[in-house]
């Protein structure tokens, strides 16, 4: 279905030219109109009007000179034209940096928050509408946020999601359903549990099923009580022979987790997925906690699911990482490319601990070895435990969580992506928030210190219309439009090689580097920034780039930043505009490459197979709908870059109410 | 001799003067506590107050409502989240009143209006639900927001002429100090 083709590109930099119109010709006409006037008047008068046309024309001047883009683009179109490279299918052009300011040292445009609004944009139905994505899973309205208990079950995989049924914001939390056969055709079903019990009419929240050998489902969830206490309630399907799973049922002993002595009654939540205790006949359940500000996990032990012994010492504990919220704990292969099941351990495996950090609202995990028989997880890195080292994404991310996909031999990995406009705009539009398409994550052989994350298979099922850009030459300052039509939905996968001599040849460029404090892609160096623009309009007045950074010490090792900047991705002041991105380890030999999912107001983000990820919420109110648009640029000052990227249009994962029930 | 007198008596008052323009205003639905002088303030107040950037409207709002004198720190919070809906209130009445008395501010109460029902739809509610159940985050959000929206309020008059300058920065200000309360929860 994808056709695959390469485009001469019919940019003609000559039209830009033209149409731009030259302020000398609009001076010099009212000038000599002035001058042919006064040819009758006294001299006094004729040097006033002179002198007063001067003085006006010389404000008009440096008035368009605030404004000089468009026209200097077209100059140095003009310089350009005989630096474009004759072979590649794209003409790549100038772009004048957004800052005049030098490289390093002068004071760019610092990243804003959302606390920096000036004003309340006057947002259009049509900008709103255009925020909803096309392939990512949402409700049809209002609120949703952390993913729960996520399996597959005869045919069908199964999400749940927290999900507040009457208004945009969080609160009044029930569980959602939604199922699919391939994780991305989604059909949204009944809610699976409403607050109705004593044990959780405060809250259905967070939970985690655990799948039997012989095929039995069992679903640990937190409830808040009537009293406002967090507990931990035991569900399970009604009829275990409906793929559906349309009905549930709360154990009527519930709750069968209470807060134990030492833990707060408001700290106690999001249970995971069982593992299978050393003796085999046992299982091991963990949800996270806190003591002071000293983040932790605790283990309990149960034989039906029913009774629960709490473990003596905690699984682990970093100090100053403060409450743990939606703790998961997995097996990966070390060895193999598949996924394993909860149970598995032993040699070859290592264990994944996660935590979401409710201090700062990321997502962290560190890779480590498990012993069950002493209940320790000891984290390969001390230095990159959780809560201080790798992030899992390096976006507006949280709440995630695995389940293993025993169909498919995969571990996949569900993440809430929540909104960055304000609430106003929440409940403006009537909805907020997306989860991620959902991601495998398998060990990373090659560095052996983190996992890669990567988009599941079945996403490839929605591309259409493939184009293709060969090694495309981009200079220093320098960027290319791709035109692919389209731009709100696709699938990106591009390549960047960056021209070796100039890069051994640099001794040092910006040792400090950093994606958050960098200002973004307007911020020049010698060694970036390079990539792609997206959901960017013609005339650059919004973008949102995605890019590499090269920094280099003088001992001659380079780092390799990976950015996703919003700083410049709307207009409107009151969304958010961070600049998004950590380092990214890069092997001898490597490209640096980038897949990007395009989907309206969210953007994915891998790079380097999925070393590091990145979700990004932008907000435009001109890039959308048919005035989006795709680049290529390279905005450092010292290197030049090649460029490869293939580009598809994704369509609709068409996600709706299961029919006819 | 006398106007010697006259200054030293001026001067002995000014400084009584002060304090009391420096005195919390009263609230007078909850008036009663004040008026009892209290010997030892709770300790959990002091230190709360003490870890916000405005001690003096933290420890003013608390103590004017008598439920702080045995509150954690959860509710001290929701104290805090309720005297803000009471100024949101009075903010939406004002904006209402002002709909009709000064026409040419049109546009920006319009604005106001907008920004002023996210933050008593969604905001408060957000932060109460987030603190009475003990999932500070959503608390803090919602505080966090409430703060964008009353600056673009505020700032959608322009030349400062805004005629509710006053009342965005109360609730502004305690949107603040809730905000740094519900940071210590998490």
């Amino acid at each position: 279905m994808a056709a695959n083709r390469s485009l001469t590109l019919p940019y003609d930099p000559e039209l830009a030219v033209s149409d731009a119109p030259l302020l000398e010709q609009s001076d010099q006409a009212e000038v000599s109109g002035s001058s042919g006037q006064s040819r009758q008047r006294p001299v006094k008068v004729l040097a006033g009007i002179f002198l007063s046309s001067l003085f006006l024309l010389t404000l008009i001047w440096t008035l368009f000179q605030g404004q000089e883009e468009p026209r200097d683009q077209a100059q140095m179109i003009n310089a350009n034209l005989n630096k474009s490279s004759p072979s590649s299918s794209v003409s790549p052009y100038s772009l004048i940096p957004a800052s005049r300011g030098v490289p390093q040292g002068v004071s760019e445009k610092t990243f804003r928050g959302v606390s920096d609004a000036n004003d309340i944009y006057p947002w259009t139905n049509a900008m709103l509408s255009w925020q909803r994505t096309s392939y990512h899973f949402q409700p049809e309205k209002h609120w949703m946020n952390d993913p729960n208990g996520p399996l597959f079950h005869m045919g069908w995989y199964h999400l749940f999601y927290q999900y507040n049924p009457d208004s945009a914001i969080w609160g009044n939390i029930t569980w959602g359903h939604a199922v699919s056969r391939d994780l991305i055709h989604w059909l949204y079903l009944p809610f699976a549990m409403v607050p109705d019990r004593p044990f959780d009419v405060n809250g259905v929240w967070t939970g985690s099923a655990t799948i039997l050998p012989g095929g039995k489902i069992v679903m640990l969830y937190t409830g808040d009580t009537d009293d406002l206490v967090q507990v931990q309630n035991l569900a399970y399907p009604a009829n275990l022979s409906d793929p559906l799973l349309l009905d549930w049922i709360k154990y009527p002993g519930n709750p069968v987790m209470i807060p134990p002595p030492g833990i707060g009654k408001k700290d106690f939540r999001d249970p995971t997925t069982a593992w299978l205790a050393p003796d085999g006949t046992k299982w091991l359940v963990t949800l996270g906690s806190k003591i002071n500000k000293t983040g932790i996990a605790m283990v309990y032990e149960t034989s039906d699911f029913k009774g629960y012994r709490l473990l003596d010492g905690v699984l682990h504990a970093v100090p100053h990482t403060g409450m743990w919220e939606c703790v998961d704990f997995y097996p990966v292969s070390t060895a193999g490319d598949n996924g394993l099941d909860t149970s598995a351990n032993g040699p070859g495996t290592k264990h994944v601990l996660k935590a979401s950090l409710d201090d700062n609202k990321h997502d962290y995990y560190a890779l480590g070895t498990y012993d069950p028989n002493n209940n320790k997880w000891t984290p390969d890195d001390p230095e990159l435990d959780v809560g201080i080292g790798l992030r899992l994404d390096y976006g507006k991310y949280y709440a995630s969580k695995t389940f293993y996909d025993q169909k498919k031999k995969r571990r996949i990995l569900w993440g809430w992506i929540g909104e960055t406009d304000s609430e106003a705009a929440d409940l403006m539009k009537g909805w907020a928030s997306v989860q991620t398409i959902p991601r495998t994550v398998v060990f990373d052989k090659k560095t052996g210190t983190n996992i890669l994350q990567w988009p599941v298979e079945e996403a490839e099922s929605l591309r259409f219309n493939a184009t293709e850009f060969d090694t495309v030459k981009l200079e220093p300052g320098s960027i290319a439009p791709l035109n692919i039509g389209s731009a709100t939905q696709l699938d990106i996968i591009a390549s960047f090689e960056v021209d070796r001599e100039a890069l051994e040849a640099t001794v040092e460029a910006d040792v400090g580097y950093n994606c958050t404090t960098s200002g973004g892609a307007a911020s020049r160096g010698k060694l970036g920034p390079f990539g792609l623009l997206v959901l960017a309009d013609g005339s650059l007045s919004e973008l949102t780039p995605v890019y590499f950074y090269i920094s280099k010490s003088t001992d001659g090792s380079a780092e390799t930043h990976f950015c996703s900047d919003e700083s410049r991705s709307s207009k409107a002041p009151d969304v958010g505009k961070l600049v998004y991105g950590s380092t990214v380890p890069v092997l001898d030999g490597e490209k640096l490459s980038a897949r990007l999912l395009v989907d309206h107001s969210v953007v994915e983000s891998f790079a380097q197979g999925g070393r590091r990820v990145i979700s990004s919420r932008v907000y435009p109110t001109k890039a959308i709908y048919g005035a989006a648009r795709l680049f290529l640029f390279n905005n450092a000052t010292g290197v030049s870059v090649t460029a490869s990227a293939k580009i598809w249009h994704m369509q609709s994962a068409d996600i709706r109410t299961f029919p006819d029930l | 001799m006398r106007s010697f007198a006259f200054s030293c008596i001026v001067l002995a008052i000014l400084p009584s003067l002060s304090t009391s323009y420096a005195l919390p205003p009263l609230n007078l639905k909850k008036s009663n506590h004040i008026f009892m002088v209290r010997e030892k303030v709770n300790d959990l107040i002091e230190n709360t107050c003490r870890n916000t950037p405005d001690y003096q409207l933290c420890f003013s709002t608390l103590l004017s409502d008598p439920r702080s004198f045995d509150a954690d720190t959860y509710g001290l919070g929701l104290i805090i989240v309720d005297a803000l809906k009471d100024k949101a209130t009075s903010a939406v009445n004002a904006i209402n009143r002002l709909k009709g008395s000064n026409p040419e501010f049109i546009r920006p109460l319009i604005k106001c209006s907008i920004s002023y029902n996210a933050i008593l739809k969604a905001d408060i509610p957000e932060a109460i639900e987030g603190l009475r159940k003990g999932v500070p985050k959503f608390a803090e959000y919602g505080m966090a927001d409430t703060a964008v929206e009353v600056r673009g309020c505020e700032n959608s008059f322009k030349q400062s002429n805004s005629p509710l300058t006053d009342l965005n920065k109360q609730v502004y200000d305690l949107s603040i100090v809730a905000k740094s309360i519900i940071r210590m929860l998490l």
